[in-house]
């Protein structure tokens, strides 16, 4: 039996489009393949393999995917263009498998499965503002989030963390801030967030001219403070010590704090039970019940 | 007269394995396919390659599973350690079994335990379900305590089988740890006792450490290696258990990173019926559609009519 569900997940074969930098650390991959940019929803992610595909054959057999390394890595959707069939993921080089990413060339056809995981709905989307607050790899779909957000009539605030300026995954533009942190209004931003008006602020551990100098909660600590006459709530998607900070913040203050989790994975499509994070509720499956839970279930470990 | 008249017909996969007739040798394996609906939400895919789904092991009790991370990558392969997370058989049951009917294929029930009732009790409750044709006892699982003890004894192994084919109408299949020593003689104790058929094999015990926080990559510390690295192992079990096996006309259920149509073609050569493909759905769901294409041209190649004709067709040098 064969069913066509055109919100996916779809297990297809996109093709590489461009590959640069982004920053000194990272990379952000375009990729084509119309299905699944179509169906995405923020903050939903893909999976995709490291190698691609043997270029001999024309159609995909088993025989010509590589099996070395064997897992498809989960990234989160960044930008997305349903009219060009198109998005984009960024991921840091942590390992053999992201070292071999870097060697995609435009044209190498890859396996990708997607769009996988629970999404916000812009129907369910309240007005008021929205607290996005991320690091690392965690920024890309809180990107495609704030751009969602914004879209459905809430105004996105995005903190960003880094160690230094080269860790930004970003190029960095000034920005003029629509909601100043106390005086502070004039401040460098991530462009990205600048061509789409969306606040953002960028905290440095290292000191840096224009930015920031900290950690992501000292900046959340200050946007705390102010009033926000239509609600506030929080986003936050990065390693887990900072979220768990996010979070441990926002219940303090009784504020509603949406984490966007990550896990290794295996299939990513509900099956294996091997990606799955603590709850008050039991182990869940980021791929499934999640990569959005609401942080006061997280089980912190 | 029509060009198709001088054509050969094409090569057929259908196998009947222990009564239950099957469009195809690949049977996806136990833990890597959830209970079927997961793969069935999907878009576009095909159950119709796929001769049976062997659903995630299911104990009478529910099981919390063992702390995250549950996987760890490995070359061309992976270490895993669920621990047998599933809700029990009765939720399984009640909330899953009544989706298969809407996909076109056969299901296997997998049941674990930890002692010979638990087994009976949890293969009783599965195999009782219109939708399931049969069941293999899981008594293999690395990831728990006590999860290889049954597969470890041939008298253990032999008691599980007795009590499972006494409350079981249906086939039952042995799910046998992957150790070569000692791996005939549990396949006999388990063919004496009644089995049906032999699954060789589970997964292979390993470790991964993260050198720089020194501390293993699974939360358990160790889990099961699957994929393609562990191959030639799986090879050579089912060669082992072949030789005992067939002498009993009991089929071999091959299991063991099997991810090609060249690789389902050695472990059936090797002596399998049929071919568990499970690591290798996770870098391609569509795979078992790829070694179906790929096993037809396989078998006109060797002027072969039916994929059974090869089954144990291994020469020795």
């Amino acid at each position: 039996m064969s069913q066509h569900n055109p919100n996916g997940p779809f297990d297809a074969v996109a093709t590489v489009v461009r590959q640069t930098p982004s920053g000194a650390t990272a990379y952000c991959i375009t990729l084509h393949c119309p299905e699944i940019a179509r169906a995405a929803k923020a903050p939903q992610f893909f999976t995709m393999a490291c190698r691609p595909l043997q270029v001999s054959s024309q159609t995909a057999q088993a025989e010509d995917i590589p099996l070395d390394p064997l897992l498809r890595r989960p990234l989160g959707f960044y930008r997305v263009s349903p009219e060009k069939g198109e998005f984009e993921a960024i991921y840091k080089i942590v390992g053999r498998g992201t070292q071999l990413m870097t060697g995609l060339k435009p044209g190498d056809r890859v396996r990708v499965l997607g769009p996988l995981g629970n999404f916000i709905l812009p129907a369910d989307v309240k007005s008021g503002t929205a607290l996005l607050v991320g690091g690392g790899v965690g920024l890309p779909p809180l990107y495609f989030l704030a751009e969602t957000l914004q879209n459905a009539g809430k105004e996105p605030i995005v903190i960003v963390g880094a160690r230094s300026k080269d860790r930004l995954i970003a190029p960095s533009a000034a920005q003029t801030l629509k909601c100043p942190i106390g005086r502070i209004r004039q401040v460098e931003s991530l462009e990205p967030f600048v061509e789409r008006c969306i606040d953002c602020a960028v905290a440095l551990e290292q000191p840096e001219n224009g930015f920031f100098e900290g950690l992501v909660t000292d900046i959340l600590e200050k946007y705390l403070e102010l009033k926000y006459e239509n609600g506030v709530e929080i986003f936050t998607c990065g390693h887990a010590a900072m979220m768990k900070a996010v979070a441990t913040m926002a219940a303090q203050k009784n504020i509603k704090c949406t984490v966007i989790m990550e896990s290794r994975m295996g299939c990513a499509i509900g099956a294996c039970q091997t990606c799955v994070v603590k709850t008050t509720g039991g182990y869940k499956r980021v791929c499934i019940e999640g990569p959005i839970f609401d942080a006061k279930d997280i089980v912190w470990e | 007269m029509t060009p198709e008249k001088n054509k050969p017909a094409a090569p057929s996969l259908e196998i009947t394995l222990c009564g239950i007739k099957m469009r195809s040798p690949l049977i996806t394996a136990s833990g890597a396919f959830g209970y079927a609906f997961e793969a069935g939400r999907v878009a576009d895919f095909d159950f119709h390659s796929v001769g049976a789904v062997c659903l995630k092991s299911v104990t009478a009790q529910p099981r919390e599973g063992n702390r995250p991370p549950r996987v760890a990558e490995t070359p061309a392969g992976m270490l895993n350690s669920v621990g047998l997370q599933n809700p029990g058989a009765d939720y399984v049951v009640k909330m899953y079994l009544g989706m298969l009917k809407n996909f076109d294929t056969k299901f296997i029930a997998s049941v674990a335990g930890f002692s010979v009732d638990e087994f009976a009790l949890a293969a009783e409750k599965m195999a009782a379900h219109p939708s399931i044709s049969a069941v293999e006892i899981n008594m293999s699982c690395p990831n728990v305590n006590g999860g290889r003890h049954f597969a470890s004894d041939a008298a253990e192994a032999a008691k599980v089988i007795r009590a499972v084919k006494a409350r079981c109408k249906k086939p039952v299949f042995a799910k046998l740890a992957p150790t070569p020593d000692g791996i005939r003689e549990i396949a006999r104790a388990c063919i004496d006792a009644g089995v049906n058929a032999l699954t060789v094999g589970n997964t292979f015990v390993g470790m991964a450490i993260d050198v720089k926080a020194r501390r293993p990559i699974l939360g358990n510390n160790f889990g099961g290696l699957s994929g393609p690295a562990i191959r030639p192992l799986a090879v050579y079990n089912v060669h082992l258990v072949y030789q005992v096996a067939s002498k009993a006309k009991v089929p071999v259920i091959g299991c063991g990173g099997v991810a090609t149509a060249a690789d389902a073609a050695e472990i059936m050569l090797a002596g399998a019926a049929a071919v568990q493909v499970g690591t290798a759905l996770f870098a391609n769901l569509h795979v078992s559609a790829d070694i179906c294409a790929g096993l037809k041209r396989y078998l006109a190649e060797q002027n072969e009519k039916n994929i059974s004709a090869i089954v144990g067709t291994l020469k020795l040098n």
